[in-house]
């Protein structure tokens, strides 16, 4: 059998989302973007929302999301997705928005928009790629980093003396009262992916329905920064990011925020 | 007609009201009028002023170094301001605040004591109208008509009660001078 | 409502509520000396209730000008205010707007510096307004009113100028025009513009891809050198084709003046009085007062540096603008600086001075 004869639509058992576009992607293999856009492609699909969503892109690696996925964007400056957010949603109310941000852009230079955005209960949806490194500037110290962990600007491991502790965004977030929804999830295998679909889902239908903000922390994987085959940086990540990490929901209180 | 008047005072003394309702009044009859005052922290306890001018003619800087007149209001205000009195001017001072008078003698000067007299008559809150009044009998450059229009323009509604005690206190500063 | 009110108010709250009536959207900022009267008349007025425009308090200037970005980017009329250490906050932001090329307003109510320096009025923002303050090659449409009027009347301009070119437009005041009270006749009440009528006229923004339309994606970023060099020409045509189109002047007492001071903002108005002053003891003496401090005024100065005999450039800052009006007038006369810094405004008195100074 011909490899024409196999691509057949009846034979069709995977598509890739409408939304997401043919540009190949700039992402090192094994990276966990390329999975979390096509999650949010295939959930802004399935709310019919694609002619009414407006994404804000980060500096860092995703700072091309604009270019793969066929929906209107703004990039925004380095940490300030959140402010950019908060204008669109409240100026724009029916539409659904979302920043698209990585450790160092959320949890760094930009902690300030993302802790007020937050608290300030805008209806929008962060998702928070947490790779624990800088990818896009060669593998610097994050302030995810986990303590020991080796980067190009802590080569001798993240010493608290030196360098403190990491953050872990999600609880402060969890903390605050203008989130509704607040949620720790990974892409690195078929189960977590479907359970990181739902949660995504569920934060931006939270977004549409009003009930406040929605972070959603995708635990990820940069095999290049961190050095590792992909298959070696996911098992890393389990042994070394989950127990710090830990995946699950955090805060929920949209199904009973009416 | 054009007036160029300074008022200066402590902070808390109604120096930037009194001016507001001078300047509001001219605005009402029709005259050009800037309210320009020195602006800050040192509005509480320290020094406040402000420049009014009111002017048939559009006015030109609202930040000037001699004035037609001056309301003074404290010591401070007295060291900074007498000399800044255009010759032939006029000098209008409280005695309550004033341990050394003016001793200027090419300009007009008018002790008024509004704050003993307020005091007396329980208006302090509006012992700064008792001078606008002395002001205005000396400058009648609006009408007291005005004035009060003003008041109520600029006093939220819940003291519009008060307009009559204004009214009072800008008569008695008539009499006074 | 009525159409058009007199009424006595102070130049910040001239700016919200000229903001209001001219249905601007969204407006972003931060406390700070001498502007919080915007931000405070906007929350007194709620024209959210009433326009529906949007206000919001944001947690720092960096926010506050993201948010404008964030909003700018939709086709929306947003816009921000702030004084000198807040708009120095602001600037990466500023430049992003210019990059994108997205209609804004930016107001500095400025105040001295350098550093947190003093509350109290200056000009010395002047170059960092209409030199860059941000990185790159850009610039902004900045207009320097001289009264409360205009500072009502300048938001309606700088909105209109800025949808015209896609560019941000500044308003540069300084405390002495936003503190003062003054007669203004508010603007004409403009309604908002709706969604459909924002999607046509900005089709170019970034608000919900409708179904069969590309992608609309506001950046600033280009990678490639060669891409970015064409968008840089670009930006540099269109920089010309503002200095061609929209320089904006005053005159005054210039017809028979022998000679001038070019002077903007609240140092126009001193220089008005020294003016009237100067000209009671003979001296004939008239001021030009840019409007527009970029594009600079460059062939009306020098028109008149063929005109007069000399020029004294009256700021309230160390000398900044007269490097521009030094410029224009390339040598042909003399050109003279008084100003007074750190937030002390020179005197009528002491311009008629200077003047003299330069006479002689």
């Amino acid at each position: 059998m011909d490899i024409k004869e196999i691509m057949q639509p009846e034979n069709l058992v995977y598509k890739k989302p409408e939304l997401l576009n043919d540009t190949a992607m700039h992402y090192c293999p094994g990276c966990s973007h390329g999975v979390v856009h096509k999650l949010i492609s295939e959930v802004i699909a399935e709310m019919g929302m694609e002619n009414k969503t407006v994404g804000v892109s980060p500096v860092g690696c995703a700072v091309f999301a604009y270019k793969y996925i066929d929906i209107d964007w703004e990039e925004a400056a380095h940490g300030r997705a959140p402010a950019l957010a908060s204008a669109v949603k409240r100026l724009w109310p029916d539409r659904l928005v979302f920043t698209y941000q990585g450790d160092g852009d959320l949890a760094c230079i930009g902690t300030a928009e993302t802790i007020h955005a937050l608290n300030r209960g805008e209806n929008i949806t962060i998702v928070f790629v947490n790779n624990a490194i800088y990818g896009m500037t060669g593998g610097q110290m994050a302030p995810t980093t986990l303590m020991g962990m080796k980067t190009a600007t802590c080569p001798y491991g993240r010493d608290a003396k030196l360098h403190g502790y990491p953050l872990k965004v999600a609880d402060i977030a969890a903390s605050l009262e203008g989130t509704c929804y607040v949620t720790r999830q990974s892409v690195h295998t078929v189960g977590a992916i479907n359970k990181a679909k739902r949660a995504l889902r569920k934060a931006f239908e939270y977004s549409m329905q009003g009930k406040g903000s929605s972070l959603v922390e995708m635990v990820s994987t940069c095999n290049s920064g961190w050095k590792l085959s992909p298959e070696k940086a996911n098992k890393w990540m389990e042994e070394n990011m989950f127990p710090f990490y830990n995946l699950g929901d955090i805060k929920d209180t949209g199904a009973n925020n009416q | 007609m054009k007036q160029e008047i300074i008022i200066a005072g402590f902070g808390g003394q109604g120096v930037l009201s009194m001016g507001k309702i001078l300047a509001y009044s001219g605005l009402i009859e029709g005259k050009e009028v800037t309210w320009m005052p020195a602006y800050g922290p040192e509005q509480r306890g320290g020094t406040a002023n402000v420049t009014v001018i009111v002017n048939d003619e559009p006015i030109s800087s609202p930040i000037l170094s001699t004035y037609d007149t001056a309301i003074i209001l404290n010591q401070p205000s007295m060291e900074k301001f007498e000399s800044k009195v255009k010759p032939g001017g006029t000098l209008i001072y409280d005695g309550y605040g004033i341990s050394v008078p003016p001793t200027r003698k090419d300009i007009n000067v008018y002790r008024v004591d509004a704050m003993d007299v307020a005091a007396k008559m329980n208006l302090i809150k509006i012992f700064n109208m008792i001078l606008l009044g002395s002001y205005l009998k000396l400058h009648p450059i609006v009408k007291i008509e005005s004035v009060l229009s003003a008041l109520k323009k600029t006093l939220p509604e819940r003291h519009h009660g008060l307009i009559p005690q204004n009214e009072e206190a800008i008569k008695k500063g008539m009499e006074l001078v | 409502m009525a159409e058009r009110e007199i009424t006595l108010m102070k130049g910040n709250e001239a700016i919200a509520h000229a903001a209001i009536r001219c249905g601007c959207d969204g407006y972003f900022g931060y406390p700070i000396t001498p502007q919080s009267e915007v931000l405070e008349t906007l929350a007194e007025q709620k024209p959210w209730e009433t326009t529906g425009m949007v206000v919001l308090q944001a947690e720092s200037e960096t926010s506050s000008i993201n948010m404008v970005y964030g909003g700018a980017a939709t086709g929306k009329k947003v816009m921000t205010s702030s004084s000198s250490p807040g708009i120095s906050l602001m600037q990466e932001g500023i430049s992003y707007l210019a990059g994108a090329e997205l209609p804004c307003l930016v107001v500095n109510v400025s105040r001295g510096g350098p550093g947190l320096g003093t509350i109290q009025p200056s000009q010395a923002d002047y170059f960092q307004s209409c030199k860059g303050g941000g990185h790159g090659d850009y610039r902004l449409i900045v207009l320097a009113p001289s009264s409360v009027q205009e500072m009502a009347d300048f938001v309606y301009l700088a909105f209109e100028l800025a949808f015209k070119y896609r560019n941000p437009a500044m308003i540069l005041t300084d405390g002495v025009i936003g503190q003062m009270m003054e007669k203004v006749e508010l603007p004409p009440f403009k309604a908002r513009r709706t969604e459909k009528e924002i999607i046509e006229q900005c089709p170019w923004a970034a608000n919900g891809r409708p179904a069969g339309r590309k992608p609309n994606i506001i950046t600033s970023l280009e990678l490639d050198p060669a891409v970015m060099e064409e968008i840089n020409i670009r930006l540099q045509k269109k920089y010309a084709q503002i200095q061609e189109n929209e320089v904006r002047v005053e005159e005054f007492m210039l017809e028979d003046a022998e000679y001038a001071i070019v002077a903007f903002g609240s140092a126009a108005r001193i220089a008005k009085k020294a003016i009237e002053m100067a000209r009671e003891e003979g001296i004939k003496v008239g001021l030009l007062r840019p409007i527009t401090l970029w594009p600079f005024p460059i062939k009306e100065v020098e028109a008149l540096s063929k005109k007069v005999k000399g020029i004294l450039s009256l700021e309230i800052n160390a000398g900044q603008m007269v490097e521009d009006i030094r410029l224009a007038v390339n040598g042909r006369i003399p050109v003279s600086h008084y100003g007074r810094l750190g937030g002390i405004i020179p005197a009528p008195d002491e311009a008629v001075v200077e003047l003299k100074k330069l006479i002689k």
